[in-house]
């Protein structure tokens, strides 16, 4: 029988010419998973080139990427491995090419970071490795690849490993595996090396068999329903839009924000089928008795949950884009079908003193937002909790929501305002536009009282430090 | 959840609805053949059987004849607005593969067609049915990938695409081609074409010993040895070829980067 199971998304990422788009090419190649015909295409086009057979032409399709001998684009690669599907990414290792990397990433759970022996940790290597934090793919093999240039020296491979398992445990990624391997010769590939028999866990292709097939959905947790639009349907409007989390049937209690209106669910249309529940990830319309006026934006909750607004966001930010992010720019926050405009308040911690961000940046950065959106923590709405970025109209950075501030005061003088900003879990975080810092200072005074109620003195003095710091005393 | 055919479904879906509900002018380019078939019921499905856009199709009038049959006949069974695109003035000037070579030949008959019919509408959105498998230089393709006003796509400077985001369309932008199912195989889609029962011309099926794997115009779509005869046994077929699914299509291959020199002028 045709398997239908979900597939196995794998990305390949590393420091430019470290061997990846050999790799997967090489891959391909021992895994029968390449037409005689591409095979053909490819040894004529590597001898019209004058070069030995490359790999790596079966992924680096453009011209320039071939002559050039680099990957410019993420190419996504579909292939069966012992009647399995998977999905392997083959990213870019060039920095200037950073934002196709990342869009490779976007729901792999698992991820080869390739090494050269010969020339070791890199940036890039060391960057997409933040990235893979950052993107919580945690089932991650290192591969150390070029070991023909060494001679299959068992030495330098273990001294290699240490430095590079070192380096990567201060970015919190903890590789399952670490592979001596040629990907040119198919050494540790496919199959296991003979001239490396000292080596004997994982092969590539072990640990890709070993991995897990993608979940991008749960039907655990509270339903979340964000609108993607309105639409007429039997005289009436039906929203639009997909299950991010949790599940639905007809006769649940919903509420609609922003607003707040709340109704029962009559309904969950589909073409052609009948009312069924839903599940997580399904893409339905939701008919609502009670409620005839949907926007785009909307997110429909089940009723027992109070959402937070989302006013001042904490997140941490990847920054891909030539031009950098500073201190007070405005961007366009998006997350599903919401949209608002924001304000970038901080980046960093008070002390550290960033300015800007740049192209390839990880930091934390403090957002004030200006419409009623509903974001969320990864803990709780993980879908609500990414949002990504629109600087000077270009898609430049995505975030992961780390903490949703609550407005604590907000004084209003003739010639000034001020505000100050809570975290309900630990305390003043954030406060600013303090003009007429008297006024500010009763306003933060407030919360800092709050605070001490609920923490005590000694963080109190700590808190205020950072933030005296934070406004230039 | 679920199985990998139900979670393809709800993704394309979503695709297509961001793709209308962000540009309302939109339509889909459907060329009778089963990957934008799959793609015309996945956009019935996603607003429950009445699309509120037009479908497009570029005509370069040497399609198979069985194509335009089954084109007539489900624009009437499902209700749809089709659009009939043409290059009237190429055609007339006697426009063929052999005359001036097939890249001449597709980027007059269904580039520059399709150009004209973005233009006449005033369209700002074409949501089509290309697939990363079929073709290297379509692997590198984002779901929303942007068009200049010189219709030229860009490659070598694609925007950032993350978690189903997507840059929205720029000044210097002038349309975007939205691919709800460029993540779907050639397998997905055969399974998925029997699992929801779709109506597929049956060039597909081995007659004589013979199939096609890919249709577009009669005069540059070679047959494949074959004795498939149903949805069955083309996927019996499929899992044991050898051979890649365009094969059979001259435009891909009549000289080294073809189908990127087509695809950066604007062919689908």
């Amino acid at each position: 029988m045709i398997n239908e199971e979900q597939r196995t998304t794998i990305v390949i990422v590393g420091h430019v010419d470290h061997g990846k788009s050999t790799l997967l090419g090489r891959l391909l190649l021992e895994t029968g998973n390449l037409p005689q015909e591409k095979i053909d295409e490819i040894e004529k086009a590597s001898a019209d080139q004058g070069r030995r057979f490359e790999y790596a032409f079966l992924t680096d399709q453009f011209h320039e990427e071939r002559s050039a001998n680099v990957t410019i684009d993420t190419a996504q690669v579909f292939l069966n491995l012992k009647d399995r599907p998977f999905l392997i990414v083959d990213a870019p290792g060039h920095k200037e090419f950073l934002k196709n990397m990342i869009s490779g990433t976007s729901y792999a759970k698992n991820a080869l970071l390739m090494l050269d022996v010969k020339e070791g940790i890199r940036e890039q290597t060391e960057r997409h490795a933040q990235i893979l934090h950052f993107m919580g793919i945690s089932r991650i093999a290192v591969v150390i690849n070029k070991m023909d240039l060494v001679d299959y020296s068992q030495d330098i491979f273990k001294e290699k490993k240490s430095e590079v398992e070192k380096v990567l445990a201060a970015h919190h990624v903890f590789p399952k595996f670490v592979i001596p391997a040629s990907s040119y010769f198919g050494e540790n590939i496919a199959k296991p090396s003979e001239k490396m028999n000292w080596y004997k866990e994982a092969t590539v292709l072990d640990f890709f068999l070993g991995c897990v097939a993608d979940t991008p959905y749960s039907s655990e947790g509270s339903f979340c329903f964000p609108v993607q639009m309105s639409f007429g349907y039997e005289g009436r409007n039906v929203a639009l839009g997909r299950v991010e989390q949790g599940r639905v049937q007809s006769g649940d209690n919903v509420k609609v924000f922003p607003g707040g209106q709340s109704g029962s669910v009559e309904r969950i249309v589909r073409h052609q089928s009948p009312d069924a529940p839903a599940d997580a990830g399904s893409s339905i319309a939701l008919m609502v008795s009670g409620i005839n006026t949907f926007a785009r934006g909307n997110i429909i909750l089940s009723s027992e949950v109070v959402p937070k607004p989302a006013t001042e966001v904490v997140c941490q930010l990847l920054w891909a884009s030539d031009q950098p992010l500073k201190v007070g720019d405005d961007v366009i926050v998006e997350c599903r079908s919401q949209q608002s405009k924001a304000t970038v308040r901080a980046i960093g911690e008070p002390n550290e003193g960033i300015k800007h961000l740049e192209n390839g940046d990880i930091q934390s950065v403090n957002l004030n937002i200006q419409e009623n959106i509903f974001l969320s923590v990864p803990n709780e709405i993980p879908s609500l909790s990414k949002v990504v970025l629109h600087h000077n109209n270009t898609l430049s950075g995505c975030a992961i929501v780390s903490k949703l501030l609550v407005l604590m005061g907000f004084v209003i003088g003739s010639s000034s305002s001020a505000f100050a900003y809570i975290d309900p879990g630990t305390g003043v975080t954030f406060a600013t536009g303090i003009l007429g810092w008297v006024i500010g200072f009763f306003t933060v005074a407030a919360g800092g009282a709050l605070f001490f109620l609920k923490k005590g003195w000694g963080k109190l003095k700590e808190r205020f430090h950072s933030f005296m710091k934070n406004c230039g005393f | 959840m679920g199985d990998r055919l139900t979670h393809l479904e709800n993704q394309s879906i979503y695709t297509i609805r961001e793709a209308y509900a962000n540009y309302p002018q939109s339509a889909l380019l459907w060329s009778i053949g089963k990957d934008s078939t799959v793609l015309l019921w996945l956009c019935l499905k996603a607003f429950l059987g009445k699309l509120p856009f037009p479908v497009l199709h570029i005509d370069t009038s040497y399609k198979f004849k069985k194509m335009y049959e089954q084109r007539d006949r489900l624009v009437k069974e499902w209700g749809l607005n089709l659009i009939v695109a043409r290059n009237e003035e190429a055609l007339s000037q006697g426009m063929n593969p052999e005359k001036e070579g097939r890249l001449a030949c597709c980027t007059a008959l269904k580039t520059n067609a399709l150009q004209k019919a973005i233009d006449a509408n005033n369209l700002k959105a074409i949501i089509l049915g290309i697939r990363r498998d079929e073709h290297g230089i379509r692997s590198k393709e984002r779901v929303f990938s942007p068009r200049k006003f010189n219709f030229k796509w860009d490659y070598k400077n694609q925007p950032m695409e993350i978690w189903e985001q997507h840059k929205s369309l720029g000044e210097e932008d002038h349309h975007f081609r939205i691919h709800p199912i460029l993540s779907w195989t050639e397998m997905d889609i055969w399974l998925y074409t029997q699992r929801e029962k779709l109506p597929i011309v049956d060039l597909y099926f081995s007659s004589e010993g013979r199939r096609f794997r890919s249709i577009g115009c009669e005069r540059c779509c070679q047959p494949i040895e074959s004795s498939a005869k149903n949805l069955e046994e083309v996927l019996l077929e499929l899992k044991t070829t050898t051979t890649s699914e365009r094969a059979g299509r001259a435009q891909d291959k009549e000289s080294a980067y073809m189908m990127q020199k087509l695809r950066s002028l604007g062919y689908m």
